[in-house]
């Protein structure tokens, strides 16, 4: 059957030579008018036939369904010309009412009604007494639904012969269809006869008895389904026939039924009515059967994944059993469900009770997943994604971490992404295993807004033994930044008592009140601790962690590290002093002894790595930074850190080497790789290809756009673009901004705003972590007139704000260039990671 | 795969495995277990797929994605198994019936049974019946289908005990233990059995063939191609095992003993089949329950044995009955010939003679003190049999009777002719083709051509063995009418009888013609090449009347009329060709021209059926093929 989709497909075009006729679609079963005509099949485009496929002719084309057969036109005429021509042979060869009917079918079969039309009145007119002729016509007037036609023609040939059971039957068959049911239960009476089923076809006594009962004469309705059981016992296991009986046997109140007994066999029961359903009853057995087995196999089969962060392989048994050893960070473990204790080895044994059950149903529908977090230490993103079918789009993302067991009860794809053949639009359920603690985490919930989650989740962390170094002051730091500093400040005050002291987590108590009350309280709190325990290094360090005084702070520190050689967060603190006025080298040497005796939070190390950069020793640094990607070839700050040795050491095609071989791992990753390839160009100096490198929708994009367009002295379209709303652009942008329309022109202009942009770059210093040395810096920015040398060099700002602020100083200030510019050079050093670099660059070197 | 073809390919394969028996069995067992592997495979690449299918969705376990994925693997799995499992559950062949006999009852027979089988080396049968019929036969009911584990029956008809010596009956026994023997080999008991259960499955698939979904149509498509070319091979194989058969109870027993158990079976048989066992339906008519003392009467008439002249012609008949592919059985004169020319005894084919009835028989020998009882027992167990087969006739003679009846007391002086046949028919039906013969004769003397009063007039005169039967049933198959099939049958059995070879074949090329597609007569682009065309034989008045037609069809530029000459119908078949003039623009097919040639054909009237086909369309090439034959022009107005 033809068919279109959105006007395009194929479809039947023009009808030739139609005939129609009422009758019963053999599809639908509907009585309706069936038409049959010639055809030509097209393949349409927009309904509009574009090429023909073939001529068809139409049988029956049913004006209900639509449904139809075709054939060849050519093979249908073919047919037609023979049948009708051989029958019409015969008959004028042999001239008998046999042959006229024969010849008479034959028309009608190929739907030529009219010609048949005319061989029925010629039959009529040459054979009148022939009863059997008459009946046969009735019966084609029948089938054609024409009532009155067959009513004349059985009444003709009941006339010649009313013992001749064609005319009964017809005559039967029209007394009934007129409602005359009496007169046709008497014309069946031959019928009805003993034996008579072995002769005659019964179906009209059937017919007889629904028009009975529906007639509402029901015992004479049964008598006639009774006698059809006895002509035909076989007829008793008949669905639709037991169904009838039955029906009338209880209207007329008959008790035991007179219905043999069902077979129940499945051969009998096969050729019952109920074959669909015993088919579709073992269909439906063998899928529960199916799914009760699939059930059972998701029972036994469970999965408890262990996930390791700690860097160490441990041993995990189940309920006593082997151990395995899970040095991955995912390994699975297959788990029947039910109650187990897992017994986590190492060097103090812990056990956990685990219980691994999901409900019956839930089971097919659901894809639970347990995870066993190991010291709690993993971070476990779970959001809801829809899949556009190139990315997807986080709806809503939780983070979890602590344990030791979490349990989450629906996820589609337990650290794997959708694949690129998931359906689209459709939510699926996500987890992912975070790489580092649950600071970045914390810090993503932050910047959404969402900081008592971000809160509990720092705090779910910090719980745990062994919290992860930064956890302390990320936690205090987004506190700081909202409402909620209280409750961090109580939180983290109950761990100031516990020994050995937790430098990271006191030093976060420290910095979640930075008010002059809450560092005089710190300062009061450490000098009484330092009393009680006056030879405790880490106490004394944080004493000066506390003191408003950089002077008396220093001294602080040095005596720790007299104390402790080495002593890392003092180390770290007088380095980090040492940087702040540009002594690099002599800042690396406080810090080796420290990153040689243990293990160092992150930020020491990066510290370190600038400072071997910046004061002549890239080629360490190459060498160290080598090493280290080695282990991590995705950490990118060690990566962008080798380049910027490499092209300090003039090796610009080993950094594009190092870049790519970068980029492509990260690519294998699936890790974003695109702010690695943009820095990459950053640090070369290439700001139209870092531009072109990233997207322009994103934040980062956006401000490579910014510094592309400072490079190229598009400063207005720079302004135009910093002019967005949002926290998209830093102070250090801002300051770049203002340094370069300094150095182009000195003064306020309609289209670039001087005043306005130095102002904004004040307030983002001012509101940088920095605190107090930073509301200084924002002052310099604002003042007229230049700083003293000794108030600039002595303000403790980290290089990464102070380098700008200097070259925006200088160029604002020429006199100061004697001693600034020298200052600004140390500070910026060999580091290019900052757009700003060569800016600053040209303004130092500027006249 | 029609008769002819079915035919060709028998005796092709016939010929291509003549005296290679071993061939032929392992050709035969390569195309069952073709069938077998198919059936198989079949199995295993629903379970595959089903297996796979499975495998995604526990590997994916996605929930209710998971769950849907099962959900069509249970379909293909049930569906894709069922539509054949089905046939098992369904048509399970059934074990044979009869009185079970046990050696107790039957001492002689089963000592007689047990020497023959250690003779020949075959197993003994697990049950043997008593039956009602004339014939013995082994039959194995495999329990599982094509997987086998079979029971043997030996089934024994008392009438053939009552018609044979003890020799006789000895050698009918080594006959049929032969086909269990292990000379005759297992491969060959295992290709019998494999037939009948695929036959039995082929069969119940065919009944209703275009039905069902995607799963049932492959088979049958499979099927279809498979069975003929299987069934045509292990058919050979079972004959040849007959011959061999016979070759192993003539050793056995005795030659002589094996031709005569033949010859009477032939005679016997026949009388008891047409005659004897129709005299005692006959009592249907009258009775509704079986009639009593059957065995008795029928041992009591064998001993009589058949009237003589009847009992000669069918004698004489048995020695030029054709073998054809529809038995395993060959013809006893084949048979014969085969016995004749093993043991170099030519009396066994010359001596045609009517067996008079043995002196003793073997059911003397063999029942012994239990004749009496177990007569009984089989006439119970045959009316048990025939209960409802019995009470169906009954009813059916009551009805015909009442029609009879109510014909009688309407007609009116002289019946129309529908009333005589409809008479006729039922007095046929009644009692048998003579008493229907007066009105048959009255029916025919009115309308000589009555196609119905032919077919029974001819029937009954090739019962009678009267050559004048043949032409009758020609004339009937002459032109379409609804008794030709049956004609066809009845004309069949007579050549077969008659040994005519040539008819038969002509008669089965025919009624393939007939049975398919009617496009199979029109001769295509691709076999109308071949087809045979001369010129028409019409008379002129006619020819006239054609091309009165033609001429007031405007712009006809030429036509051509040929006549069919190779055709197998029985009218001739007509084609004429008609082109018409067209303009120059116009290209490929005229759609007036097809237009033209479909008010002729409704108009024109041939003395046979025809074909109008234009110039031009899908039937083009055997249009101008008319223009070959010299003189074939009709028209040309050019």
């Amino acid at each position: 059957m033809p068919t279109t989709y959105n006007g395009v497909g194929t479809s039947y075009f023009r009808k030739n030579n139609l005939t129609s006729r009422q009758g019963v679609c053999k599809s639908c079963n509907r009585t309706s008018t069936l038409s049959s005509y010639d055809t030509r099949l097209c393949f349409v485009v927009l309904f509009v036939p574009v090429f023909p496929l073939g001529r068809k002719h139409i049988v029956d084309q049913c004006s209900s369904c639509g449904q139809h057969f075709q054939m060849k036109l050519d093979q249908w005429e073919e047919q037609r010309q023979l049948a009708v021509s051989g029958a019409l042979a015969a008959y004028e060869a042999s001239a008998t009412a046999e042959t006229g009917t024969v010849a008479y079918r034959e028309m009608v079969r190929f739907h030529q009604r009219d010609r048949a039309e005319t061989l029925a009145r010629e039959l009529e007119n040459r054979f009148p007494q022939d009863a059997k002729l008459h009946a046969f016509l009735g019966d084609m007037a029948l089938d054609e639904y024409d009532i009155d036609s067959a009513r004349l023609s059985f009444q003709k040939a009941y006339d010649l012969r009313p013992e001749m059971p064609e005319a009964r039957i017809g005559q039967a068959t029209v007394q009934r269809l007129d409602g005359k049911l009496d007169e046709a239960r008497s014309l069946l009476d031959f019928m009805m006869k003993p034996g008579a089923g072995q002769l005659h076809d019964l179906s009209q006594v059937e017919l007889l008895g629904d028009a009975l009962a529906r007639a509402g004469r029901h015992q004479q309705g049964l008598d006639l389904y009774l006698h059809l059981l006895n002509e035909f016992p076989a007829i008793g296991q008949a669905g639709n026939f037991r169904d009838k009986v039955k029906k009338l046997e209880k209207q007329v109140g008959i008790q035991s039924s007179s219905l043999p007994k069902r077979d129940m066999s499945l051969p009998g029961l096969m050729k019952s009515n109920a074959r669909g359903w015993i088919l579709a009853g073992g269909a439906v057995a063998l899928f529960v059967v199916v799914m009760l087995g699939y059930n059972e196999w998701i029972r036994r089969h469970r999965t408890l994944t262990v996930v390791n962060v700690t860097g160490q392989p441990v041993e995990v048994s189940i309920d006593g059993g082997a151990p395995v050893v899970c040095s991955e960070e995912l390994t699975e473990l297959n788990l029947v469900e039910g109650k187990h204790v897992a017994t986590i080895g190492g060097t103090t044994p812990e056990t956990v009770d685990l219980e691994v059950s999901s409900s019956y149903f839930f089971r097919w529908i659901r894809r639970p997943v347990w995870l066993l977090n190991i010291g709690g230490q993993a971070i476990i993103s779970s959001y809801t994604a829809i899949y556009d079918g190139v990315s997807s789009d986080d709806l809503t993302q939780k983070f979890h971490t602590g344990g030791p067991l979490l349990q989450f009860p629906d996820i589609n794809y337990a650290f794997s992404q959708p694949p690129r053949s998931a359906k689209k639009n459709i939510k699926y359920h996500v987890l992912r295993l975070l790489s580092g603690n649950a600071a970045g985490a914390a810090e993503y919930l932050a910047g959404k807004q969402r900081v008592p989650e971000a809160l509990d989740l720092l705090e779910a962390g910090l719980k745990m033994p062994g919290y992860g170094h930064s956890l302390p002051e990320s936690y205090a730091e987004i506190a700081n930044k909202s409402p909620f500093r209280q409750r961090a400040r109580n939180f983290l005050a109950a761990g100031l008592d516990r020994r050995p002291v937790e430098v990271e987590w006191q030093r976060a108590w420290i910095i979640s009140d930075e008010s002059t009350e809450g560092r005089s309280a710190a300062a009061a709190f450490y000098e009484n601790a330092v009393a009680k325990d006056p030879k405790n290094p880490d106490l004394l360090y944080l004493l000066g962690r506390s003191e408003p005084i950089v002077a008396k702070q220093r001294a602080l520190h040095e005596k720790v590290i007299a104390m402790v050689p080495g002593h890392r967060w003092a180390s770290y603190g007088i380095a980090y002093d040492l940087v702040a006025m540009g002594q690099w080298s002599e800042a690396a040497k406080v810090l080796e002894p420290a990153l040689a005796n243990e293990k160092f939070p992150e930020r020491l190390h990066l510290l370190y790595w600038q400072a071997l950069l910046n004061s002549g020793q890239a080629e360490k640094l190459d060498k160290e930074l080598e090493k280290h990607v080695q282990n991590s070839p995705l950490d990118g700050q060690a990566i962008l850190g080798r380049v910027q040795a490499l092209l300090s050491l003039k090796k610009e095609d080993q950094a594009d080497i190092v870049i790519a071989q970068a980029v492509e791992k990260m690519i294998a990753a699936e890790s974003d790789h695109q702010q690695m390839v943009a820095l990459g160009h950053c640090c070369k100096g290439n700001f139209n290809s870092m531009k072109s490198s990233v997207s322009s929708a994103t934040e980062f994009g956006k401000r490579c756009s910014f510094w592309a367009d400072i490079e190229d002295g598009l400063l207005e379209q720079s302004f135009k673009e910093s002019q967005v709303e949002g926290d998209i652009f830093a102070c250090t942008d801002l300051i770049g901004l203002a340094t370069a329309v300094t150095m182009n022109r000195s003064t306020d202009s309609p289209n670039i705003p001087l005043t306005d942009i130095e102002k904004a770059a004040a307030a983002g210093y001012a509101a940088s972590d920095e605190r107090e040395p930073a509301q200084v810096a924002s002052s310099m920015i604002l003042a007229s007139k230049p700083p003293s040398q000794e108030a600039l060099e002595t303000l403790i700002l980290r290089p990464q704000l102070k380098a700008p602020l200097c070259a925006y100083l200088l160029v604002k200030h020429p006199s100061t260039r004697p001693w600034l510019a020298t200052l600004t050079r140390n500070l910026l050093g060999e580091s290019r990671l900052d757009f700003s670099w060569k800016l600053i660059r040209r303004a130092v070197e500027s006249k | 795969m029609t008769r002819t073809k079915y035919s060709s390919l028998v005796d092709k394969l016939s010929r291509r495995y003549d005296g290679r028996p071993s061939a032929l069995r392992w050709i035969t067992l390569f195309w069952a277990a073709l069938g077998i592997g198919i059936f198989l495979l079949w199995f295993l690449l629903i379970g595959i797929i089903a297996t796979l299918l499975v495998m995604v969705a526990l590997r994916e376990n996605q929930g209710s994605g998971s769950a849907l994925i099962l959900f069509f693997a249970t379909l293909i799995l049930f569906f894709g198994w069922w539509v054949v499992i089905r046939h098992f559950l369904v048509r399970r062949i059934s074990a044979p019936t009869g009185v079970g006999l046990s050696p107790q009852e039957m001492p002689l027979l089963f000592q007689t049974m047990s020497a023959l089988a250690a003779e020949i080396g075959a197993p003994m049968p697990h049950q043997v019946l008593l039956s009602a019929e004339m014939n013995a036969s082994i039959v194995e009911q495999p329990r599982f289908g094509l997987v086998g584990w079979s029971r043997r029956y030996l089934i024994i008809g008392l009438p053939l005990l009552d018609t044979l010596s003890p020799d006789e009956f000895r050698a009918v026994l080594a006959h049929e233990f032969a086909h269990f023997s292990h000379q005759d080999g297992r491969v060959g008991h295992w290709l019998y059995r494999v037939r009948r259960v695929w036959g039995a499955l082929v069969e119940d698939f065919n009944e209703n063939s275009s039905s069902g979904g995607l799963f049932r149509k492959l088979l049958i498509a499979f099927f279809n191609w498979w069975w003929p070319r299987f069934n045509s091979r292990a058919f050979l194989l079972s004959r040849s095992q007959e011959y061999e058969a016979d070759a192993v109870a003539a050793r056995i027993v005795s030659r002589h003993a094996l031709a005569c158990s033949l010859r009477r079976f032939r005679v016997e048989g026949r009388w008891l089949n047409t005659e004897l066992w129709k005299e005692i339906w006959q009592n249907a008519n009258k009775q509704a329950e079986p009639v009593q003392g059957v065995m008795e009467q029928i041992r009591s008439r064998l001993r009589q044995g058949a009237p003589v002249d009847r009992a000669q012609i069918w004698a004489d008949e048995g020695f030029t009955t054709l073998t054809t592919h529809g038995d395993t059985h060959p013809s006893l004169y084949d048979r014969l010939s085969a016995l004749s020319k093993s043991f170099s005894e030519p009396s066994l084919l010359t001596d045609r003679q009517v067996l008079p009835p043995p002196p003793e028989t073997a059911s003397n020998v063999y029942l012994g003190v239990a004749d009496i009882s177990l007569r009984a027992a089989v006439e119970e167990w045959w009316a048990d049999d025939i209960a409802l087969a019995w009470k169906q006739r009954h009813g059916r003679a009551q009805a015909l009777r009442d029609l009879l009846d109510r014909s009688d007391s309407n007609s009116q002086g002289d019946a129309d002719l529908g009333h005589l046949w409809d008479q006729a028919l039922s007095l046929s039906d009644l009692h048998d083709d003579l008493t229907a013969m007066p009105l048959i004769e009255k029916i025919l003397s009115r309308q000589p051509a009555h196609h119905g009063a032919l077919m029974i007039k001819g029937r009954y005169l090739l019962d009678e063995s009267d050559p004048a039967g043949a032409k009758l049933l020609e004339l009937v198959l002459a032109q379409p009418n609804p008794y030709q099939q049956q004609s066809a049958a009845y004309l069949k059995e007579w050549y077969r009888r008659k040994g005519m070879t040539e008819s038969l074949c002509k008669l089965d090329s025919r009624l393939d013609a007939e049975e398919e597609d009617l496009t199979a007569q029109i001769p295509t682009r691709s076999n109308g090449v071949e087809a045979v065309f001369s010129l028409p034989h019409l008379s002129p008045e006619t020819r006239q009347s054609i091309l009165h037609s033609l001429q007031k069809i405007p712009r006809l530029d030429q036509a051509w009329l040929v006549q069919k000459s190779d055709t197998a119908e029985s009218l001739p078949l007509f084609i004429l060709s008609i082109r018409l003039r067209r303009s120059w623009y116009q290209l490929g097919r005229n759609n007036a021209e097809h237009q033209v040639a479909r008010n002729l054909a409704d108009e024109l009237r041939l003395p046979g059926k025809f074909l109008v086909l234009p110039w031009t369309g899908s039937q083009s090439s055997l249009a101008k093929k008319a223009l070959a034959i010299h003189g074939s022009g009709l028209l040309d107005s050019r």
